[in-house]
């Protein structure tokens, strides 16, 4: 018997029996899929039609961020012209030092409430004090080329009261006073607490547009526009709380955000924009086990928390353009009992991944609805792993819509801004 | 012990994976103590759809007495590596990394002692083996993206202590002798149980044709092998 004659034969028939199928999978209709247009989210120039708060009662611990807490016993005029602003100042308790349109007050009065009015390309204002006190802007329109417009040295509570009807501007210059001790261009070391239903314009080219030292809280009716051409559009150490308004948030700066939060973020209620076109900072830094290049890099985002980010209500959208750039990014905890939020992000990942929302905790979703759309990374991730979603309606490897969307109406409304959103 | 480990293979059976072992072996005897041989092997996966992998492989021998035998070998391996699927936190295909083609390179030293006790012949072999892979670059896609890239398969190389105990049964006036043996693959742990059953099939004269079915139990390892069922066909050849 030959038996090679017998089993090459087998052999390759075996061979040609086994070698010709692929056992991969097929992932064809997934690749390549045309990715859908995400919803377009753009500023809506109108505020919002809100009810007013309901304000706490004085033994709530709130209390003293509505500014129906704080009775002025002493009102000090400021009327900005170009050159010069005009001081009516009725109180002894109160210094003024003037240099043209730039004034300093050093307040030892209790419940001092300035009015600011007039137009000044070269003016600020700068407060000194160990009291609450509070700024009513009435058609302000102010610019200081080197600095903030601006300043509270004072670590008590700063109400910023826009009288209704009026247009107030500050805008800050890119050219820095040397050792200032502002952060932005709206700066104060105290807690700020924006109320009334006129609309204020932060224009800044000089670190942040609004920030504190301490928390900072908007209610209805509030209509904040900020450009940050330098920094953050709001920084807050201590939180920030929106309970209310219309805020809208342009962002320019590499690195910034639009919401800045060394504490938590918080969101009640109101309709907060944020659009942030920026990409990541490169800075050059000592070399050290942490940065053996010298190099570090700074990641823009829509929002920033070092606390958590947590979403009771109201409406929020943000859209990151810039490559790396979040929306959310908490280094904490993202929480969403109600609401309405849309994160659009659609820049490439090139240092990190462009995420719709990022927690380095939980991200825990029981309420309201969830629009993630992320171009180029996953839409939300969470470095715990610990995720929980309600009613997911839709999930793709770069869209998740989830939640009840209780107002239909509104993304029609977002994708079309001459709509007013009610 | 074979049929309860049939029951673990069956109770395991919704992992499993079927396959074709082919190979061709040449054996020359130089001298009374050694012998080289050549061997040809191709291996089949996916229910024998797939080809699996292709490899050859040159052997020495030498017979320390006649109850112990040392050897020594080499393998060149062509694998095609099964796909890789990574998902992210909520199950979607964020990366897919198809099925490729790669060498691995094969050494191996063993040590095996046998005794025969009436018809039955015992065999325990032990056997180092160190394999080699080198790097290779495949493409990966990026679901995220949208796009293929390139993935770096690093190379790596890996230790193996592989323990094979096998019974063998001479059967008066046949000339087909069955057989079973087990064997253990160990590096930090066990990473994989091999049992087979089979039988030796001398047709004439310095030729044999072996028929035996294997199955094989994958503890941990990090090849992404499946538990596998593999019917095996060889062919032996002594000149």
């Amino acid at each position: 018997m030959n038996l090679p004659r017998y089993f090459f034969p087998f052999a390759l028939l075996s061979f040609m029996m086994a070698g010709c199928i692929n056992d991969d999978s097929d992932f064809e209709d997934l690749m390549g899929m045309a990715k859908e247009e995400p919803i377009e989210i753009t500023f809506h120039t109108s505020p919002l039609d809100e009810d007013d708060d309901e304000v706490p009662s004085p033994s709530d611990t709130d209390y003293n961020d509505y500014i129906e807490s704080f009775t002025p016993s002493t009102v000090v005029s400021i009327v900005y012209t170009e050159e010069r602003a005009e001081v009516s100042n009725p109180s002894t308790g109160i210094a003024i030092v003037q240099n043209g349109a730039h004034v300093e007050a050093n307040i030892h009065s209790k419940a001092v409430r300035f009015i600011l009015t007039g137009k000044s390309q070269n003016g600020s204002l700068k407060v000194i004090g160990e009291n609450r006190f509070a700024i009513s802007l009435d058609n302000l329109s102010l610019t200081n080329p080197s600095g903030a417009v601006i300043n509270n040295q004072c670590s008590k509570t700063l109400y910023i009261d826009s009288e209704p009807g009026t247009l107030n501007t500050l805008t800050s210059g890119e050219i820095e006073a040397s050792a200032s001790e502002a952060k932005g261009c709206l700066f104060s070391e105290g807690q700020i607490a924006f109320s009334g239903r006129g609309r204020l314009d932060v224009v800044t080219s000089f670190r942040n547009a609004i920030a504190s030292d301490d928390y900072i809280f908007t209610r209805s009716g509030c209509h904040l526009n900020i450009t940050a051409r330098s920094g953050n559009g709001i920084k807050a150490n201590d939180g920030i709380r929106i309970n209310g308004g219309t805020i809208d948030i342009l962002v320019e700066h590499n690195g910034s955000k639009g919401l800045n939060s060394e504490s938590s973020v918080i969101f009640n209620g109101g309709r907060t924009t944020i659009i942030n076109t920026a990409t990541t900072r490169i800075e050059m830094v000592e070399v050290s086990d942490q940065y053996p290049d010298g190099i570090d890099t700074v990641n823009s985002a829509g929002i920033k928390s070092d606390g958590d980010c947590i979403v009771n209500g109201g409406m929020l959208l943000i859209k990151c353009t810039g490559d790396n750039s979040k929306g959310i990014n908490s280094n904490r905890n993202y929480a969403q009992k109600g609401g309405d939020v849309y994160i659009v992000t659609t820049g490439r990942k090139e240092l990190a991944s462009p995420k719709c929302l990022k927690t380095d905790n939980s991200i825990d979703i029981t309420g309201g609805y969830l629009y993630a759309y992320s171009l180029f990374s996953e839409p939300i991730d969470s470095d715990s792993g610990e995720i929980g979603l309600y009613n997911i309606l839709r999930q793709t490897a770069y869209l998740l819509e989830i939640g009840q969307c209780l107002y239909p109406l509104a993304v029609r409304q977002i994708k079309n801004p001459s709509t007013s959103t009610s | 012990m074979f049929f309860l480990w049939l029951a673990i293979a069956g109770s395991r059976a919704e992992n499993n994976d079927g396959g074709l072992q082919i190979s061709a072996e040449a054996t020359h005897k130089i001298n009374r103590r050694l012998t080289l041989s050549v061997e040809g092997e191709l291996r089949t996966r996916n229910n024998f759809r797939t080809m699996d992998r292709w490899s050859i492989e040159v052997d020495g021998a030498y017979k320390l007495c006649s109850h112990a035998r040392i050897g020594a070998g080499y393998t060149f391996l062509y694998d095609n590596n099964i796909e890789k699927i990574d998902r992210d936190d909520f199950g979607m295909v964020s990366r897919w990394r198809p099925s490729y083609w790669g060498v691995r390179h094969r050494f191996n030293v063993s040590l095996t002692g046998s005794l025969g006790l009436g018809r039955l012949t015992f065999s325990l072999r032990e056997r180092w083996q160190y394999t080699y892979r080198p790097e290779k670059t495949t493409d990966c896609y990026d679901f995220h993206n949208d796009l293929w890239e390139d993935r770096q398969i690093r190379g790596k190389g890996k230790n193996l202590l592989r323990s094979r105990l096998r019974v063998e049964y001479n059967v008066a006036g046949s000339k087909i002798d069955p057989y079973i043996s087990s064997e253990f693959f160990n590096s930090s742990h066990l990473e994989k149980t091999r049992m087979i059953v089979g039988a030796d099939w001398k047709i004439i004269k310095n030729h044999v044709l072996s028929v035996f079915y294997r199955h094989q139990w994958v503890n941990r390892d990090d090849d992404n092998e499946p538990d596998m069922s593999i019917i095996g066909i060889s062919y032996k050849f002594k000149f």
